[in-house]
């Protein structure tokens, strides 16, 4: 007898392994719960697929951008609200990875592990999710773009706020295309990518205030060099094309007139290391989100350049590639001497009540790292820039710090940059524009951004 | 209120499954499973007593049996004693030695009750048990006796020698006993001078029963003639100590 | 003579405030469902009403007759019933008659093999009958099966269906566990081997693998009671290791039935549906549920037998469906507690399989339903709808019953202090 009940004790085993799985259940309802809940095949959330159940989405004044009712999900009333703020808010369906539906679907479905979607179910009500974007600021942008593909964004470089966020091409949500999977024509390329997070561009002139950063810090006497353009510069059996000839000019000139020869030769001096190294401080090859969007990884890498490709890769051409989101917050970073806010676009989420469940907080940015010193030298560049070059006029009120861009891309038309921010405390916006495939950065995206600043500063007087 | 109610369910459903739960573990945990002592096997030779606290208990020379005989004749699993629904019973688990019952070779499995010898093989053991048995020997399945017969003294069958001059028997409750004059050396003490202090040895193997004389000065003589070694003894015979008589009686009548 | 048999303590389990806990438990959940079914059927009232009645008469009428309060098992198993009464019920009215009707049967059965269970000669001679009959039972369901949803399980008798696998489960503890005097004395478990591979076959010829794999693990756990030699049991592993292997490489349709496991997201609307959606409902019900009647796992397929911890999950809360699954750890810890004190090597053994049947169909059920373990599709006992699972789970409880010494103290008489 004493045998048989000895090996009852086989039971142990049993229940242990039975008990080890229950922990891993849990810990799986605990880990991967959200993720589960807010499958697009949960019928409380979705129906085909797209979301009906969800708490509101609102802007900076409180404007409703998504809201749920009777089991339909519903977007603001106005049509160029909707397609201006698409991006950011997402679309129903989840094609748009990096909107507010997608990203924070279970906060904003309001689950949690305590309650599930109790809430949702019984007051069809979830977390209200409150942004930091302007909804008319938006639409205005989005007017502005007319029709061009690319994205413009304005971010408030001392608190992080991102009051412009528009990405193009898009869509109505409410009346969606129904051509949109099967068109050739390519007006509808990349619909559903926030060109502002997801959106990896060729920087070209932009590029050369991280050429002129490294210069500032390595090499002493660069404002006291000078630089002969001829139309070309030729370097390592190669030729560094310029947009001009602008024979022997300072470096400060070099900048103002992005010669290409000039920043060809800055680079040579420097070299690749000294390159990599400055790239790699202002955020390039590092990863980025922005709250708990991903943003893609801008990339500079020499590592197979030959001598001719420092020379292109100095004046932001060769493999370099920019999202807009990493440029907007470099030039919070030279705005704000040398630290930059992270921008976000979620102010704060509610419950049903109105209470706020989650703020927030302002941080800096800890992928670039911007000496002060080299911050003011390159803001006085880019001020110069507008000052002198640009011209102040195309800002009337404004004070201007930014660079153009006008980067060459094998297909099409060059895409149209400029990047900056306004010098004035009472007025602290930093922004990118680019206009896909839409010729000269000065003509075209100056425009754009003088608009949408212009806006900005109405709203708030 | 319908609603109120309804959330105060919504908790209290899961409340009172987790209360049933505790409720149960902790009448598990009150729950101690003593074992008490149902019955106790005394070794006739040493006196060694175990308890049986289990209600089957298996008999063997293995480590794995509840109780490890340490004999020669014990086979490995010998036997097994288990207490059913109406009385002990133990069941010869094909042992080659053989189990036996107060002498008795059992077949297969039989009834045992409270002061019964058992033995596995030559180890012999006095059974005894608090529990009264329902059955007697003879009719297994019958319907158990009424209360007031159970308390009547039962037949049992014990081997003996009988000393028919005094008109009195030595049971052999042991399967092995030593005979002579001496109290304390002897377990049948036969107090006459022509018997010496230890005369013979009387015990119980697989051939049956064998008396051997241990140098007597008067010698032991059985049906008349006197024997040298070991000899086999069987039922009715005469056995002659130093001049007292015995007869051999295979299964006595013991009145308790 | 000193008094050796001292009368065994009496264990105090506290039954009427369970009872009552239980009986308010249920009139909760009952009334929940009764809100939120449209158009509710006299038939779901009275079988209601019906089922906390007769759970009631059944502890009084056990504590008068035994004068014993040991009722742990039973209030666990009503408790159970109950739940998944309920759900049968918010799902389908129908469902909850045929429910409560196997309820009745079980517990009836329950009764039934306590009282033979009683008598271990009775038991012992009746295992070679029970053994033939089981094969018998099996054998003429696959003659008489027909296909339901990929396995052949089900056969149908005037009307009503039956799933022998589920009856002869019971039949596979009863004619495993032996006496110790049977155990010392037949020391091969040969027949007992072929008693198992025959049942194991034959429902791998019916495609039910789950059933097959809760055989297999209950003859490895008899099989080791039985003989406590693990080189054996290692032995009788990596035969069936072999036979596996073979049998999928003859047959790969089965594999490709086990083709999901680990990857269900990827398969998330073929074969990977069913976990896909469990897991999908239960993370969404949060600790207390979405309340009964509210989910949405309810209308999908199987999901009162192979999913109904799913619809614990969502509906009742994840914290009560833990509860649910703990009770069936509990039910093992029991039986090893009891099987310590248990009147025969039989009780021991037959009440430890049982309970390490029950367990490991929960872990196969809520495991597999949840992706941890490979989907076989077997049902949640006494939680899962099905008329013949809900007997047989209520006969594997008087299996571990008769352990309980509690409940089976021989009727031999005491002997008098005085003597």
């Amino acid at each position: 007898m004493k045998n048989t009940v000895r090996r009852s004790l086989v039971l142990i085993l049993v229940i242990a392994m039975f008990f080890a799985g229950m922990g891993i259940l849990l810990a799986q309802f605990i880990i991967k719960g959200p993720d589960w809940v807010t499958n697009k095949a949960d019928r409380h959330i979705y129906y085909n697929g797209a979301i009906i159940n969800a708490g509101e989405i609102q802007d900076r004044n409180g404007v409703v951008l998504a809201y749920s009712e009777n089991g339909e999900r519903h977007f603001n009333e106005s049509e160029s609200v909707r397609k201006a703020t698409l991006h950011t808010v997402g679309d129903t369906t989840g094609f748009i990875a990096t909107g507010i539906h997608k990203t924070y679907s279970a906060r904003l479905t309001g689950y949690n592990l305590f309650n599930g979607v109790y809430n949702l179910k019984k007051h069809g009500q979830g977390n209200n999710i409150i942004l930091t974007i302007d909804s008319e600021v938006c639409a205005l942008a989005y007017e502005a773009l007319n029709g061009r593909k690319g994205c413009v964004s304005v971010y408030n470089y001392k608190t992080g706020e991102i009051e412009c966020l528009v990405s193009a091409p898009t869509f109505d949500p409410e009346n969606k295309p129904t051509d949109i999977d099967t068109d050739e024509s390519g007006k509808y390329d990349g619909i559903y990518l926030n060109r502002m997070f997801s959106g990896l561009y060729t920087p070209g002139s932009i590029f050369k205030i991280v050429t002129s950063a490294a210069a500032i810090e390595n090499i002493p006497d660069i404002y006291s060099r000078q630089f002969t353009c001829k139309g070309s510069y030729e370097m390592g059996g190669g030729k560094v094309i310029c947009n001009g000839t602008h024979g022997t000019i300072s470096f400060e000139q070099a900048l103002g007139y992005s010669c290409n020869s000039a920043f060809a030769q800055i680079g040579e001096l420097l070299g690749n290391e000294l390159m990599t190294q400055t790239a790699e401080k202002l955020g390039f090859n590092k990863d980025f989100s922005v709250g708990e969007i991903d943003v893609n990884t801008s990339r500079f890498d020499l590592s197979k350049a030959v001598a001719i490709d420092l020379g292109w890769a100095s004046i932001g051409q060769y493999d370099t590639l920019v999202t807009p989101t990493h440029m907007l917050t470099l030039m919070g970073a030279i705005a704000n001497g040398g630290t930059a806010k992270m921008p976000y676009v979620i102010d704060k989420m509610t419950s049903p009540a109105g209470t706020t469940t989650q703020k927030t907080i302002v941080s800096n940015c800890k992928t670039i790292k911007l000496e002060e010193d080299t911050a003011n030298k390159l803001k006085s560049l880019m001020r110069v820039n507008v000052n002198k070059y640009y011209g102040d006029s195309r800002f009337p009120g404004l004070s201007i710090c930014g660079k153009t861009g006008t980067a060459e891309v094998s297909n099409g038309e060059p895409h149209a940059w400029f990047v900056g921010f306004s010098d004035d405390p009472s007025f602290p916006y930093a922004f990118v524009v680019i206009l896909e495939n839409s010729g000269s950065g000065s003509s075209n995206a100056i425009p754009v951004a003088n608009t949408v600043l212009q806006k900005i500063k109405a709203t708030k007087n | 209120m319908l609603e109120f109610l309804e959330q105060i369910s919504r908790y209290a459903i899961s409340v009172i499954g987790i209360l049933v739960l505790i409720f149960c573990i902790i009448s598990l945990l009150r729950h101690k499973g003593n074992k008490t002592e149902k019955a106790f096997l005394t070794s006739t030779s040493s006196g060694e007593r175990t308890s049986l606290k289990e209600f089957e208990t298996a008999i063997g020379r293995s480590k794995a049996c509840d109780i490890v005989l340490d004999h020669g004749t014990v086979s490995r699993f010998h036997a097994v004693i288990s207490l059913r629904k109406k009385s002990w019973y133990v069941t010869d688990t094909f042992s080659k030695t053989g189990t036996y019952i107060n002498m008795k070779k059992i077949k297969r499995k039989a009834p045992i009750k409270d002061g019964d010898v058992i033995s596995f093989g030559t180890a012999a053991y006095k059974f005894e048990t608090p529990f009264v048995s329902e059955v007697s020997e003879k009719d297994k399945n019958v319907k158990p006796t009424k209360k007031s017969d159970v308390k009547q003294p039962e037949p049992v069958y014990v081997s003996a020698l009988i000393n028919d001059s005094k008109d009195m028997a030595y049971c052999l409750d042991m399967a092995d006993c030593i005979i002579g004059r001496d109290d304390e050396q002897c377990d049948i003490v036969l107090k006459v001078p022509t018997v010496s202090k230890v005369h013979a040895r009387l015990y119980h193997n697989t051939r049956g029963w064998i008396i051997e004389d241990k140098g007597s000065t008067a010698g032991t003589k059985v049906n008349g003639e006197l024997i040298t070694g070991k000899t086999k003894i069987s039922d009715n015979d005469e056995i002659n100590l130093g001049g007292v008589k015995l007869k051999f009686c295979l299964r006595f009548k013991r009145v308790k | 003579m000193t008094q050796l048999y001292t009368k065994v303590e009496e264990k105090r389990f506290a039954w009427f405030p369970v009872l009552l806990l239980i009986t308010v438990f249920q009139i909760i959940s009952f009334i929940q469902v009764i809100l939120k079914t449209e158009d509710i059927d006299l038939k779901t009232l009275g079988v209601f009403s019906g089922y906390i009645v007769i759970e009631c008469l059944y502890f009084l009428i056990a504590w008068l007759v035994t004068k014993k309060t040991n009722f742990e098992l039973e209030m666990i198993a009503f408790f159970l019933s109950g739940i998944g009464l309920a759900i049968s019920a918010s799902v389908e009215q129908d469902f909850a008659f045929k429910q409560f009707v196997a309820i009745i049967l079980g517990l009836v059965g329950f009764v039934v093999l306590n009282l033979i269970l009683k008598d271990v000669d009775l038991v012992m001679k009746l295992r070679m009958p029970v053994a033939i009959g089981a094969v018998a039972l099996l054998i003429v369901n696959i003659l008489l099966a027909s296909e339901f949803n990929g396995t052949l399980n089900w056969i149908s008798i005037g009307g009503i269906s039956i799933q022998p696998s589920e009856l002869v489960k019971v039949a596979f503890v009863f004619v495993g566990a032996a006496t110790l005097e049977k155990l010392q004395s037949a020391r091969s478990i040969t027949k007992y081997i072929i008693f198992a591979v025959a049942c194991v076959g034959i429902l791998f010829l019916m495609r039910d693998f789950g059933t097959a794999l809760i055989f297999f693990f209950t003859f490895i756990i008899i099989a080791f009671m039985r003989s406590g030699d693990i080189r054996t049991i290692i032995l009788i592993c990596a035969a069936a290791l072999l036979g596996a292997l073979l049998i999928i490489y003859f047959k790969p349709y089965v594999a490709t039935r086990f083709a999901t496991y680990r990857h269900v997201w990827d398969y998330i609307d073929d074969q990977g549906f069913q976990q896909t959606r469990t897991l999908i409902y239960s993370a969404a019900g949060g600790l207390f549920g979405v309340g009964i009647g509210n989910g949405e796992l309810k209308d999908i397929f199987a999901s009162t037998t192979d999913l109904v911890f799913g619809m614990l999950c969502e509906e009742w809360g994840i914290l009560l469906a833990f509860v649910v699954i703990s009770c069936f750890a509990f039910i093992t810890i029991y039986t090893i507690k009891s099987a310590k004190t248990s009147i025969s090597a039989f009780y021991t053994i037959a009440s430890c399989s049982a309970a390490a049947l029950l367990m490991f169909q929960c872990a196969l059920n809520v495991f597999g339903c949840t992706d941890i373990l490979p989907f076989t599709g077997v049902t949640l006992p006494f939680i899962s709808r099905g008329g013949t699972s809900m007997i047989c789970c209520w006969a594997m409880l008087s299996f571990i019953k008769s352990a309980d010494t509690f409940s089976a103290v021989p009727s031999v008489i005491k002997k008098e202090v005085a003597e």
